[in-house]
Formats: C-alpha cells, sequence, structure tokens
C-alpha cells in the first residue's frame, strides 16, 4: 500500500532508521542486565546445586542429629534463594521499565503510521494536517530535549536537594521522557563536564572501569590518554611518587601499543623535576606552578606554561634547529630550538583536556549507537540549507522598512501603524531563516537548490520594479482602506516594501515563465 | 511504508508472557524460583515434622509398619528436595537463555535494518560554533510558544523567574509569552473575560487585523454560550445571549450562528439533553485558544509557528534527499562539490517555502540573485541580466525574445523583483 505523504515528509520506516537510536540504546542496557542476570543465575543454580550435594551427603548419616543439621540447611537455602528471588524481582523490574521505553517509542512511531493511514482513508486534509504538525511538534521536542540535556549543565538545587538538568525538566513537563534516554545522555554530561570544568577524571575513570572489556575490543586509546592524563597531572603538582606509581601500574602496561608516548612521558618527568630545582624560589615552596596557577584559575596556556617551567618566553620558530645553532645554551639540558621541546609543552597544554573529552564522548555514543553530533544541529543545517533562497537575508530588506514614507502618502491616522500593517503583510516577514535569531547561524550556510520557479498567481508590475499577486495587492488595498490606515481612492493600490501609491491601471501583467 | 515498524512490533511483543505486553519473559525466572522457595519452605516442614516424630518417645511408640511409612516418608522429602531443585535448576536456566535468545534475536533481524546510514555522515554543513547561543535562543522561543501551558503561571514574577532559572530565558523574551499562557489557562478554566478584554484593547490598535479579531470575539461569545448550555440553565443561557453578548457581533453571522448556535438553543430552551455537548464545548475552546494564540502572535508580531520547528520539519523532509545524495556520492566517488549551493532539490511543502519567491531564468536555467536580478523585455516576459547581456550582446543590439516573436531593446528592459504577499 503506499503511503501518502502530505508534506512530502519520509515514510514512517525511514523515521525509525533516522532514529534507531532510540531502540539501540534500551536495547544496550537490555543486554547488559540480562547477561548480568544470566551470570547471577548461573553462580546461583551452581551454589544451589553444591548445597544439596552436601545436603545429601548430610541424609547419608540418617539420624535426628543430622537431619536436624540438614534442616538448618534447608533453611540456609531458603534464605538464599529468597535473595535470589528479591534481586530477579529488581532485575524484573528495571527490565520491564527498559522494555517499556522500546514500547513508548514504538507506540510514538504507530501513531504516525496511524495519522498517515488515516490520510490515505478519510481524505481529511485539514484534520490530518493538523494531527501530522502536532506530531512533529512533539518530533522536535525530543531533538530539544536530547539537546538541552546533552549540553545543558547540570545543577543542584539545595531546597529540593536533588540535581537537575534542564532537558530532563523539559522532557517531563511535556510527558515525553520515556521517549529519550536521557539516563545515558547525563552519564556522558556529568563526565564530560568533570573533565571540561572541574579537571576530575575520576568519573572518566571509573567509567572506563566499568566498561573495559568493550573497550579493549574496540581498541580504544581512551583509558591510556586518560591515564597519561593523570599522570601528567600528578606530575604538574610535583606528587613524584604517586606520578611514578601511576606510570607503573597504569601506563606500563601500554609499552607495546604506545611505546613512544611512554618515552615521551618518562622525559616529561626528567625535565619538570630538572627545571623545579633550576627554579630560584623552588626553595621557598616545593608545589609551585600549576597549584599556583589553578589557584589563581588562570589558562594553563601553552607558553604560560613554558615560562612556569623553564622562566623563558617560547621559543618562536622551532621547525628550524639549525639556523639557531650558535645560540645553544650550554647550561641547560635542553636546546630551546630544538623542535623536540614542542612536545612537552603539548602534554602540559590544556587543550588536552577537550581531545580527552572528545575522545571519551566519541567511545561513549559509539557504544549506545547515538550520533556524535547533536542531532538537532543536524536537522537544523539540513532545515537551514533546504530552506535558504537567494531572496533570504537581503541587507536592503531593512532599508526599506524606514524610507520613502514622507512624499508618497498622506499620513491620515500615523504612519506607524501604516508601517508595521504593510510591513507584516509581506510573506518574508515569517521566514524561519531570515529571523533574528537564525540569520547569524544562515549566514555561512549553502543555499537551497531549485530547478523550478516558485512565484504566484496573476504577476504584475508596479511601475517601481516590484512583482506581486495582483489579487493580494488588492486585498491589501481593501483592507487598509477599511482600517482607515490610509486614503486610497477606488482603483488605488499601494505597494507594501516603498509604500508608493499607484493606479491600478498603471500596473503590468507579468509573463515569468 | 510501515513493515519495518510492524515486524518490529511483532518481535518485540515476544518480550513478554503474551500480547497484553504486562508480563516480561523474565517474569517466569522470577516465578520459577518464587515456586522453588515455596517448595523448598514446605518440604522444610515435613523434615521438620519427621525428625519431631523421630524422636524416642515418639518413634518408639510405632509399630513396624508405621516405622517403614515414617521412613519412607523420609527418604520422600529427601527424593522431592533433589527434584525440585533440578527441575528449577533447569527451568530457570531454560528460561533465561530464552530471554538472552531473544534479545541477540531482536538486536540481530530487528535493530541492525535499522542501521542503514549514519546521521552524522549527512552533517557536512557544520553551524559555526560561535552561533550556538543562537540555538539556544531559538530553542527558548520554542518553548515559549508551545510549552508555556505547562509552566506555572500563577504569578507573573515568578513565572518569569521560573523560565530564567530553568531555561535561561530572558524577561524580555518571556513576557509576551507569559501574558499569553495567562489568557489561555483562564480560557481553560471556562474564563472568557481576560480573552475578551485583550480583544477589545488590540480592536483599538490601527495597525492590528479587525476582521480577524472580531471573529476570535465570536468564537468567544459562542464558547460561552455552550458553556452556559452545557451547565444546562435555560435563564443563564438567556441571560448570557441578551445581557452578555453585544448583539451586533451576531448580526454579519448568520450562517454561523445558525450552524453552531441555534441548534444548542433550541435544545436547551425545551430541556433535551445535547449529545455529547463536553466534546463540542472542548472542541470550541481548542478553536477558541487556537484563534486567540495566532491573533496574539499576529499582534505581538511573533512568529505563530517557531522557525526551529519549521527549520527542522524542513530538516527532517530533507533527510532523505541528503542520504539518497550521499549514497550516490559514493557510488561514483563524487566529492560534495558546491559550497554555497545543495548540490540537489529538495521538495518541501508550500507553506514551508511560500515566504520567498523563486525565479529560474527560463534561458540560463538559474536562479536569479542580487548579482544576476530579473529584468522583465517589453513582452513582459522575464529573464536574468546574465542571459539579457548575451542576448542582447551586452546591450548593443536588439533580440528577439526567446518566448515570443517581439523584440526587446535595451531601454525597454526594466529590473524586476518579486514579492510574496
Amino acid at each position: 500500500m503506499a503511503e501518502k505523504s502530505m508534506f512530502n515528509e519520509p515514510d514512517v520506516d525511514f523515521h525509525l532508521k533516522l532514529n534507531q537510536q532510540l531502540f539501540h540504546i534500551p536495547y544496550e542496557l537490555l543486554s547488559k542486565r540480562i547477561k548480568h542476570t544470566q551470570a547471577i543465575i548461573n553462580k546461583e543454580t551452581k551454589l544451589l546445586h553444591e548445597n544439596i550435594s552436601t545436603l545429601n551427603e548430610i541424609f547419608e548419616h540418617k539420624d535426628v542429629e543430622h537431619d536436624t543439621l540438614a534442616l538448618a540447611k534447608i533453611t540456609e537455602m531458603i534464605r538464599k534463594i529468597d535473595h535470589l528471588e528479591k534481586f530477579l524481582n529488581m532485575q524484573n523490574k528495571s527490565y520491564y521499565e527498559i522494555l517499556n521505553r522500546i514500547k513508548k517509542r514504538l507506540e510514538f512511531f504507530h501513531e504516525l503510521k496511524d495519522i498517515k493511514a488515516q490520510n490515505t482513508e478519510t481524505f481529511d486534509d485539514h484534520n490530518t494536517r493538523n494531527k501530522l504538525i502536532r506530531w512533529y511538534q512533539s518530533y522536535t521536542n525530543i531533538l530539544i530535549g536530547d539537546y538541552l540535556t546533552r549540553n545543558n549543565p547540570i545543577k543542584y538545587s539545595p531546597e529540593t536537594n536533588e540535581h537537575w538538568n534542564s532537558g530532563v525538566v523539559f522532557l517531563k513537563q511535556i510527558q515525553l521522557d520515556d521517549l529519550i534516554d536521557y539516563d545515558i545522555l547525563l552519564e556522558a554530561n556529568k563526565i564530560s563536564t568533570s573533565l571540561l570544568n572541574g579537571r576530575d577524571l575520576l568519573p572518566l575513570i571509573s567509567w572506563i572501569d566499568e566498561n573495559k572489556k568493550i573497550l579493549t575490543k574496540k581498541s580504544s586509546i581512551l583509558e591510556f590518554q586518560a591515564r597519561l592524563q593523570e599522570y601528567i597531572e600528578l606530575l604538574k603538582v610535583d606528587n613524584y611518587i604517586n606520578a611514578i606509581d601511576c606510570f607503573q601500574k597504569f601506563l606500563l602496561p601500554f609499552i607495546q601499543s604506545n611505546f613512544p608516548d611512554l618515552k615521551l612521558a618518562s622525559g616529561l618527568l626528567i625535565f619538570i623535576k630538572y627545571f623545579n630545582k633550576q627554579k630560584p624560589d623552588s626553595s621557598s615552596s616545593s608545589t609551585f606552578n600549576a597549584e599556583e596557577i589553578k589557584a589563581q584559575n588562570l589558562p594553563m596556556k601553552k607558553d604560560l606554561v613554558f615560562q612556569h617551567f623553564f622562566h623563558k618566553s617560547l621559543p618562536r620558530d622551532t621547525s628550524n634547529p639549525e639556523t639557531n645553532t650558535a645560540d645553544y645554551d650550554k647550561s641547560s639540558l635542553i636546546n630551546l630550538q630544538n623542535g623536540d621541546f614542542e612536545r612537552y609543552l603539548n602534554l602540559l597544554d590544556d587543550e588536552r583536556w577537550s581531545v580527552l573529552n572528545s575522545l571519551f564522548l566519541k567511545d561513549f555514543y559509539s557504544m549506545y549507537g547515538i550520533s556524535q553530533n547533536d542531532p538537532l544541529l543536524i536537522y537544523l543545517s539540513l532545515g537551514i540549507s533546504s530552506l535558504k533562497t537567494r531572496d533570504c537575508l537581503h541587507p536592503s530588506d531593512d532599508e526599506e522598512e524606514n524610507k520613502g514614507t514622507e512624499d508618497t502618502i498622506t499620513p491620515e491616522n500615523g504612519v506607524e501603524h501604516l508601517q508595521i500593517f504593510t510591513l507584516h503583510s509581506l510573506k518574508r516577514k515569517n521566514c524561519p531563516v531570515c529571523s533574528e535569531t537564525f540569520k547569524p547561524i544562515t549566514q555561512s550556510l549553502p543555499f537551497a537548490h531549485h530547478i523550478q520557479s516558485q512565484l504566484f498567481e496573476n504577476p504584475i508590475l508596479l511601475p517601481n520594479g516590484n512583482i506581486y499577486d495582483s489579487k493580494k495587492l488588492k486585498k491589501l488595498a481593501k483592507t487598509l482602506r477599511k482600517q482607515k490606515l490610509i486614503s486610497l481612492s477606488p482603483g488605488q493600490i499601494m505597494d507594501p516594501v516603498d509604500m508608493k501609491i499607484f493606479c491600478e491601471s498603471d500596473s503590468i501583467k507579468m509573463y515569468p515563465t | 511504508m510501515s513493515e519495518l515498524l510492524d515486524s518490529l512490533e511483532t518481535e518485540f511483543s515476544k518480550f513478554y508472557k503474551d500480547s497484553s505486553l504486562e508480563e516480561t519473559n523474565l517474569q517466569k525466572c522470577l516465578d520459577h524460583t518464587h515456586e522453588f522457595k515455596n517448595q523448598l519452605k514446605k518440604l522444610k516442614a515435613h523434615l521438620n515434622k519427621n525428625i519431631q516424630e523421630s524422636k524416642p518417645e515418639v518413634y518408639n511408640s510405632l509399630n513396624d509398619k508405621e516405622k517403614q511409612k515414617f521412613k519412607r516418608k523420609r527418604e520422600l522429602i529427601i527424593e522431592k528436595l533433589n527434584k525440585s531443585q533440578r527441575q528449577w535448576d533447569h527451568s530457570v536456566k531454560k528460561q533465561i537463555k530464552h530471554v538472552s535468545q531473544q534479545s541477540t534475536r531482536f538486536n540481530k533481524t530487528m535493530l541492525n535494518k535499522l542501521k542503514e546510514f549514519d546521521i552524522d555522515s549527512v552533517y557536512v554543513n557544520k553551524l559555526p560554533k560561535e552561533t550556538m547561543q543562537n540555538v539556544d535562543e531559538a530553542i527558548g522561543y520554542h518553548i515559549l510558544r508551545y510549552g508555556i501551558d505547562n509552566m506555572p503561571l500563577d504569578n507573573k514574577n515568578e513565572a518569569s523567574k521560573y523560565l530564567k532559572n530553568i531555561y535561561g530565558i530572558t524577561n524580555k523574551e518571556s513576557t509576551d509569552f507569559i501574558d499569553m499562557g495567562r489568557i489561555v489557562h483562564n480560557l481553560k478554566k471556562g474564563d472568557t473575560q481576560s480573552c475578551l478584554k485583550w480583544c477589545s484593547n488590540e480592536m483599538d490598535s490601527l495597525s492590528s487585523n479587525h476582521a480577524t479579531l472580531s471573529y476570535l470575539q465570536f468564537e468567544l461569545y459562542t464558547l460561552s454560550v455552550m458553556q452556559a448550555v452545557m451547565r444546562g440553565n435555560p435563564v443563564e443561557v438567556y441571560y448570557q445571549m441578551t445581557q452578555q453578548t453585544p448583539l451586533d457581533f451576531f448580526k454579519h453571522r448568520e450562517k454561523e450562528l445558525i450552524r453552531n448556535v441555534v441548534p444548542l438553543l433550541t435544545k436547551s430552551l425545551i430541556g433535551q439533553p445535547i449529545e455529547d455537548i463536553d466534546s463540542k464545548v472542548s472542541e470550541q475552546l481548542k478553536e477558541c485558544i487556537s484563534l486567540f494564540v495566532k491573533e496574539y502572535c499576529a499582534a505581538k508580531h511573533i512568529f505563530f509557528d517557531s522557525p526551529l520547528f519549521l527549520i527542522v520539519l524542513s530538516g527532517l523532509i530533507s533527510f532523505q534527499f541528503f542520504i539518497k545524495y550521499k549514497a550516490i556520492r559514493e557510488l561514483a566517488h563524487v566529492d560534495w562539490t558546491t559550497k554555497d549551493e545543495l548540490p540537489f532539490d529538495v521538495k518541501l511543502p508550500d507553506f514551508l517555502t511560500h515566504f520567498h519567491p523563486i525565479f529560474i531564468c527560463p534561458v540560463l536555467k538559474e536562479e536569479t540573485t542580487t548579482e544576476n536580478p530579473p529584468y522583465s523585455l517589453a513582452c513582459h516576459h522575464i529573464i536574468s541580466k546574465k542571459a539579457l547581456d548575451r542576448l542582447s550582446k551586452n546591450g548593443t543590439i536588439t533580440f528577439k525574445c526567446p518566448y515570443c516573436p517581439v523584440n526587446t531593446s535595451m531601454s525597454s528592459t526594466k529590473k524586476v523583483r518579486f514579492v510574496m504577499l
């Protein structure tokens, strides 16, 4: 059966493919839960099996004493089973909850199917149109909820003693919270925020530990990079013992795959320590630089870091060591003109945190089959480009709003009202792409491609070069007259762009093809 | 097409015990375990009884047959204990295996079919990072426009504080919408006064559209009458019609009056019950709210459809074309060539595209732009500037229109501009 498409919108199945993550995420959660349940069941059944064997052995004795022992054993078994039952009950509850998400989403898309089917059956266009619009408004709301949950901060409210995020608040308010796995998005948000704002690796590292198997399977470099960062941060605060400990425990296992990085990391230790000693005031404070910088909330920028560690400004050109060999500083371990030097600065740069964050998000999102980019932004990009016409964002539009009123018309009840009224009779005033909010976004995006003209009925040319729909222009003149915004004689029309008045007979019928 | 949805639904239902989708397939594990626990408890009680009976003072008083029976009982308990453990072990393992298989199958047969493309792959033209604030602003507008009804609006200051706190929406943006939301709240409560007051205030403004406003007023009075009818008091209806409603509102609306109001009045007068009056009133209420919101947005010159919504809808519609283009591009090994224009045509519905005129020069088959604007010829046909220059050899000769036999000289051409009303 061919489905009627009212807005040329895609079919239901395409919608499903577009939103595969809505099913993929709960599946991943389901799958994790099942595996866990299965493991527990296997463990418990094995234990119970052993219990029964012991029990049978006890029964072999066939005396009251041992039977009493067996009784105690059974009581213990019942306790265990009771425990297991409670566990299964909990598992089943959350299993049910996850399934419910899938159910709600299937229902959501089923609704679209019904609306479309209804259109095919009843041809009640108006009704279907409204329903379809409403459905797509919900769809848009889901995208907004997703965007806010991903990007807006998780805030703490002391009154309710709860954490909240505007995305989740929004989704609950419009009762669409079952349609998004906001718990997953919030988890990513939390870890990401602690990396970027708190410079805190702990949440990330505990997430890595939880998902080690999957990450190793995908040969992810996230763990190594996170541990390297941990090591670097320890060095920054002069915690050499823990840094070396971290190196040995967490970095050494990567010696096969990341040997050059390990070399660099060990080098960094020596450099930092060496320059720490060289520092004139190093005697007065043992934990210097990074702590200080952190305390002052200064950005750990490359040149700043350099200043701190090496007490020299960042060499300008490090790419060509031969030209400056004469300046070789013998008292220093490092040849400042040596390009290799840059490597250590890169390690110390704060930029690494955002790199680490992107690495994390990439691994996290791909684990659940979530798109790397915010879906809302993808839709906006596509939508803007398919809407943006050559007529959009005309700089002349704003000038036109304020020109040519005094000598062309006789203001009767205030020019201002007339201006406002006529300006808003122009369709382009409602163009979403031209709206103040979207203007800056739209600017750099490509135009839509058109192969056919999209004009209007009865085009007439006014002496000023503007072409209008004749009927609409006459209707506008009629309304203006009726509301007494301007005195127009019969047969007169007004150009709403420059507000000049013409006779209908001055207009020329046009034949655009 | 919704085949995928159909099979997804079918496959999904297998996660449950039956088609009512109330109990999960994992529930059975729980049931079996519960049963096993009860079984154990029962057996424990039996064993306990057995132990009591095996006490010498009891046991010795038994005759041989009874002793035999006693022993048999004990064996039976042990046997049953073993059996129920075996059964439970078997069934619970079987069931969890079944659950696990179902989830694997769901993934393999269904979810993999959904993974046909990657939405990241069409995000070629990225939104500039520095405009994310604009995205937030657009979201704020969207939430105000469609979500204001769901917000706590009783206190105006509280409401704007709430919006600022939760969504970061400034007072300037929210004021208009809070007023709108409060009127809608009143309408929902059955109070049309604030809305009528707003209408009459608007009527005084010259730049408002009087025709649509008076229509809204008419619908509001109709709503009031219907509400009175619903309450079932003819006297109140009469009062409503004669005292509360300015009669001239019904003057030019005989048709609507006869269709919508008169049948209700008649029935109310003769005391006959009116079928689904509730749903009729609620329909009328919806109509009034939608008319009011439309008028309100028009009066305040704010977007009736949130720009964000229109763009997202366009994006959704164009997704098919982007995906298709990407597939073709990959097959043909061509790159995303044009930077300032999409390489394909996206067909959008009229209500998304009627904001700007689009004119394709019939000679060059190119869209006219500010640099290459449309020009009218002597015969009132229109071509682009570039085409005109070419045909007239840069204005040096008179030429024949490509569509009709009329000749055009440069002096009879005129730069034109299409404007949508």
